[in-house]
């Protein structure tokens, strides 16, 4: 099956000279459909990094990143801007939704940027909303909303559409254990339904929902391993 | 992404913030306003040719006047002097028979006589009054005056008075007493004169108040036209053209409603060959609206760098959905399009509202009724496009700004921009180098090219814009060694350079406009004082009058008129000063005057000094005791007039030569002029080279003007040692008295506090514009490192320093844009001076003066700064409020 995130080799280093760091150091990853990988590490060990390389935030010093088999070192700025709005979609901690715009319009974002008209984008956005379950509050705007709520708009803006690339950075960071917890069975739900996921977490309760964990060290992967609730809640499954 | 999107995200923003988008609205909509009230007052004070019919000929078809004794042309509308003659002089004087013979049998006349006329009043004073002689009563005139009180008159010695009149005494009941009109009219009704809106003006029938003097329509050039109003007929254009070769100009309703041509105006610009300057105009109008547009956009940058600052996460967001550049660019751009809509909407609309509130204001100051209320949509859409354009380019910089921020390092929390790009600067200094030589080139030769001069201001302009960036950078690098507050305020400027740029060219604009200003202004001061021609000494003076006869019969008068001055002040030294008698020689129409400009061998003198402020250019006096001249002349031209010789004041010869006197008869055709010398007396005398000019051209002793047959007469009074203002007015009050039109002019020299009220100004008005520039920006600045601050609390920073901070933000700020903007205001400046105040063809080359108003500039580059810096400083909060997360 073909992987929808691969880094081959990939190394990012910033700075020069004294400054020189290195994020990241020769890291291979793979995420394919239906996988939701868990990636963990201590502050500084290049998960971010690794994040930001995956959506074409960030270009590689060297080697290379393909979603959907598309090598993004072959794209420009605005292709990689394209490859986000039709491929990859991001969650994060503190849900960094636009204030001036409601739940709906939110998620409708990546599509209204890609041409959609108004419309379209929010039927697509109504989609997504109702399967995270929450489209009730399609027209609230964050201010209305609690932190689970925002949070279920976030991952929604990130699957709107036929975008099959998730990529969470510590997405129940800001969330209480119970509301985090359904947030990241959302999450397990669409990995189910074919799409790969990257959840970026310190923690490894949260862990337990991915069907891999890779270990990031000093900008090296350090280890590989199956989660230990993989494929089931693990708090039914005493992971906790 | 479409429009659609970032305009919704605009309107959104916009209500959120609504004190930053009150700022915004503002800076954009006054210029709007105050543009629009402009043009909408100045259209509708302008009447138009089919407003101008009624007010001009009542219910007539048409109004006929001469004003020359020649064939004459005229544009359709021939009011606003678009009339002129042409041709030889007519053998006989334009008369109604003419108009008749045109006009045809079934053509009916009223006549109309317009004058100015002296009235006396009660207590014997004469006032001026401009009278109208016209049957009111007769159908024709409806429309001329409009009754308000009274009736009109029904008797050969009634008439009627303009408002105006009533409060110079002239009411209801009055008696019109005009000298040289036998019987006086009484006032039977007052109201408003159909034109002017202040004036001083009586309607009485024909003979009822102005003088038969004679035959009409000579041609003289001060003679009070003669006008028929023309009623059965309708004038078409070829009568129109056949009065204009018997010497008739026409003003025809049916010409003026249906003109023969498409444009009058372009019809006037054929007839005369104008239009040649029109494409340089052209050009330096569209250089001043880009200026304008280049300022404004400037002044509201810092409130789009402080809305494209706080959307920097909203940026960062939709780049991580999958933004473009291109569509963060938009966000941003949009707000300049919801703003600049709402506020140039909003200026329009108050525009027009202030022009209508303040139009009987302005009234009061224009002579002539404005007329109806006219909003000028053809003119109001062009000030819309500008203030939409302006919001645009407001937001141009900031937006750019802000597409390329790094979203990840935004999403991190770090503000650091992006770097600048290395080609930007050195476009910027090329830029001001082009302006500096534009500057340069255009001040060149022999007279000052205004679109080199026009153009190198805006090419200086943008020039420095572009090195604002790596002005900002150096001045952070400089803070090294200076003390913890400002080398951290001079850093988070530098390392924010999105938001420190846009107020440091704001400020910069304002500096810039305020230097050049006061350049100009200072310089064209120079020159006004260094130019300026003393016509006495200072405290010195003379008897100004108008008297009604000339020469030998105006003596008596001018000698009375001494002794009261000298009563009046008997410390003032009252001198009646002598001049040949100019005789009999001055004839109807014809202007008689003394010239010496070439000697008895034929060579020219050169250019003579003129009579300025004197009554007559030749003087008869045993010294020059009463003339204004430097010692080293006056001591030679005493020497010659003790000898028996006159002296001649001129600008290039010197020596002892015999010159020539010529009475010259000058006849003033209007557009040619013929003199003829009928008197040439050849004089001994001495030729003095004066610095400037003298009050008169020649001097001579009185032995030698009665030995060569000229008659010393009084002419002038000569009042020494008039020390001040109040003496000067008792003297005044005391001619008055015996005639309304004498006064004691004195000399006081060059008066130059006008241009320092306007500096003044420009300098208030530039530092109101420095201090809200540099305020938004440094409140921005703290609010942008309110993390940093609080993390310097937090090791132990006092209070103190985050004031120390901000008031050093605000001076580094202010001082860089103040130095910036000085420099730069140079080349506008120094363009600017110079095409004011290079002579012309008329004053001479002796320009540019130059004068650099260095107390201004040092208060603006120095004291502004730490103005702002104190403010800052006060006004800023000392310590943080707690937030519980920091975004």
């Amino acid at each position: 099956m073909t992987a929808v995130l691969h880094l081959d080799n990939v190394t990012r280093v910033h700075g020069e000279g004294a400054t020189r760091v290195a994020a990241l150091r020769g890291v291979s990853f793979t995420a394919r459909p239906g996988e939701l990988v868990a990636v963990m590490g201590p502050s500084g060990s290049g998960k971010s990094t690794l994040l930001n390389l995956a959506g074409g935030l960030d270009t590689p010093t060297s080697g290379s990143v393909l979603i959907e088999g598309v090598d993004l070192s072959g794209l420009d700025v605005a292709g990689r801007a394209r490859v986000r709005r039709t491929s990859v979609g991001y969650v994060f901690q503190d849900y960094n939704l636009i204030p001036a715009l409601t739940a709906a319009e939110n998620v409708a974002l990546p599509r209204e940027l890609d041409g959609d008209s108004r419309k379209e984008a929010r039927e697509k956005a109504m989609i997504a909303l109702e399967r995270v379950g929450i489209a009730e509050v399609a027209d609230r705007f964050p201010d209305e909303m609690s932190g689970g709520q925002q949070q279920r708009v976030a991952i929604a803006r990130s699957v709107v559409g036929e975008r099959r690339l998730i990529l969470a950075d510590e997405p129940t960071g800001a969330l209480d254990t119970e509301t985090g917890e359904e947030v990241l069975r959302v999450l397990r739900d669409f990995c189910d339904a074919g799409a790969a996921g990257v959840l970026v977490t310190h923690e490894a309760r949260h862990a337990g929902w991915a069907d891999r964990v890779v270990f990031l060290r000093d900008g090296l992967v350090v280890d590989e391993a199956a989660a230990s609730g993989a494929y089931g809640d693990p708090l039914e499954q005493g992971a906790l | 992404m479409r429009w659609g999107f970032a305009l919704r995200i605009a309107a959104r923003d916009a209500l959120r913030h609504k004190l930053r988008s009150l700022l915004v609205l503002t800076m954009i909509a006054l210029p709007v306003l105050v543009v629009s009230a402009a043009i909408t007052l100045v259209v509708t004070s302008q009447v138009s040719g089919q407003e101008r019919i009624e007010r001009k000929m009542g219910a007539a078809e048409a109004l006929v006047w001469s004003e020359y004794r020649k064939p004459v042309d005229q544009a359709p509308d021939p009011f606003d002097w678009e009339r002129w003659p042409v041709g030889d002089r007519l053998a006989e004087a334009p008369d109604l028979t003419d108009v008749a013979a045109v006009l045809g049998p079934d053509a009916h006349f009223v006549e109309r006589r317009t004058e100015r006329v002296e009235v006396r009043d009660s207590d014997k004073r004469l006032i001026s009054f401009t009278a109208d002689e016209v049957d009111l009563t007769h159908p024709i005139t409806r429309g001329l005056f409009e009754l308000t009180q009274g009736r009109l008159p029904a008797g050969a010695h009634e008439v009627v008075v303009s408002e105006p009149s009533v409060e110079a005494g002239f009411a209801i009941g009055a008696r019109i007493e005009i000298p040289g009109v036998e019987e006086p009219a009484v006032v039977v009704g007052v109201g408003n004169d159909a034109t002017t809106y202040d004036g001083l003006k009586v309607f009485g029938p024909i003979g009822s108040l102005i003088a038969d003097t004679g035959p009409r329509n000579t041609g003289a050039s001060d003679e009070a036209p003669q006008v028929w109003l023309v009623e059965g007929v309708e004038v078409t254009w070829s009568d129109v053209q056949e009065l204009n070769e018997r010497g008739f100009f026409v003003g025809s309703r049916a010409v003026i409603e249906d003109p023969p041509f498409a444009s009058a105006a372009s019809w006037v610009q054929d007839a005369t060959g104008g239009g040649g300057d029109q494409a340089e105009t052209l050009t330096v109008v569209l250089l001043v609206i880009v200026m304008a547009l280049l300022e404004v956009a400037l002044l509201a940058g810092p409130a789009f760098a402080v809305n494209a600052r706080s959307q920097a996460r909203t940026l960062a967001l939709v780049a991580m959905a999958g933004g473009t550049p291109r569509q963060a660019r938009r966000v941003i751009l949009a707000a300049g399009l919801v703003l600049g809509t709402l506020a140039t909407a909003l200026g329009l609309v108050l525009g027009v509202a202030t022009a209508r509130v303040f139009q009987p204001l302005v009234q009061r100051f224009n002579g002539e009724w404005f007329g109806p209320f006219e909003v000028p949509w053809g003119w109001l859409v062009p000030v819309a496009v500008f203030g939409l354009l302006s919001a645009l380019a407001a937001a141009v910089v900031p937006a750019w700004l802000a597409s390329r921020q790094d979203p990840v390092a935004v999403m991190a929390g770090r503000r650091a921009d992006a770097a600048p790009d290395p080609r930007t600067p050195v476009l910027g200094l090329v830029l001001l180098l082009i302006g500096v030589a534009g500057a340069w080139f255009g001040t060149q030769g022999d007279y000052t090219s205004a679109v080199p001069v026009a153009a190198s201001a805006v090419a200086a302009m943008v020039g420095m814009i572009l090195v604002a960036p790596v002005l900002v950078t150096t001045v952070a690098r400089l803070a090294r060694p200076l003390p913890l507050p400002v080398r951290y305020a001079a850093r988070d400027a530098s390392r924010h350079r999105g938001r420190t740029v846009p107020a440091v060219a704001a400020v910069a604009a304002t500096v810039a406009g305020v230097v050049a200003i006061g350049i100009a202004v200072a310089s064209d001061d120079k020159e006004y004082v260094e130019t300026y021609i003393y016509a006495h000494a200072v405290g010195d003076g003379q008897i100004i009058w108008s008297p009604e006869e000339e020469g030998r019969d105006a003596e008596a008068g001018l000698i009375a008129l001494a002794e009261v001055a000298g009563k009046a002040a008997p410390e003032v030294e009252v001198t009646p000063m002598l001049s040949p008698d100019l005789g009999e020689a001055e004839r109807e129409g014809d202007y008689v005057y003394w010239e010496v400009d070439h000697d008895v061998e034929g060579n020219d003198l050169g250019p003579m000094s003129h009579g300025g402020g004197g009554a007559s250019s030749i003087g008869i006096a045993p010294d020059t005791s009463h003339v204004y001249l430097s010692e080293d002349v006056r001591e030679r031209a005493d020497e010659a007039l003790a000898a028996g010789r006159a002296v001649v004041f001129t600008d290039q010869v010197e020596g002892e030569r015999d010159v020539v006197l010529s009475r010259v008869v000058e006849r003033d055709y209007e557009d040619e002029v013929a003199r003829t010398p009928d008197l040439e007396v050849a004089l001994p005398a001495l030729l003095v080279r004066t610095e400037g000019v003298a009050s008169v051209i020649a001097m001579l002793p009185e032995e030698l003007a009665r030995d060569r047959g000229l008659e010393p007469i009084v002419t002038g009074v000569h009042l020494s040692g008039v020390a001040d203002e109040e003496t000067q007015q008792l003297i005044t009050k005391a001619l008055q008295q015996i005639d309304p039109t004498a006064e004691a002019w004195i000399e006081r020299g060059p008066r130059s506090q006008e241009w320092q009220t306007v500096l003044l100004v420009v300098a208030v008005a530039g530092a109101v514009l420095m201090l809200a520039g540099t305020l938004t920006a440094t409140f921005l600045a703290l609010s942008d490192a309110r993390p940093d601050l609080a993390t310097l609390s937090a090791v132990g920073g006092a209070p103190r320093t985050r004031r120390a901070v901000a008031g050093s933000y605000a001076l580094l700020v202010g001082a860089t844009g103040a130095v910036l903007g000085a420099a730069v205001g140079f080349v506008p400046g120094l363009g600017m001076a110079s095409a004011l105040t290079r002579g012309d063809l008329y004053s001479g080359n002796s320009g540019p003066y130059i004068d650099i108003p260095w107390l201004l500039i040092v208060s603006i580059v120095v004291l502004l700064p730490l103005l702002t810096a104190a403010i800052v400083w006060v006004s800023a909060r000392s310590r943080l409020p707690l937030v519980t997360r920091i975004e």
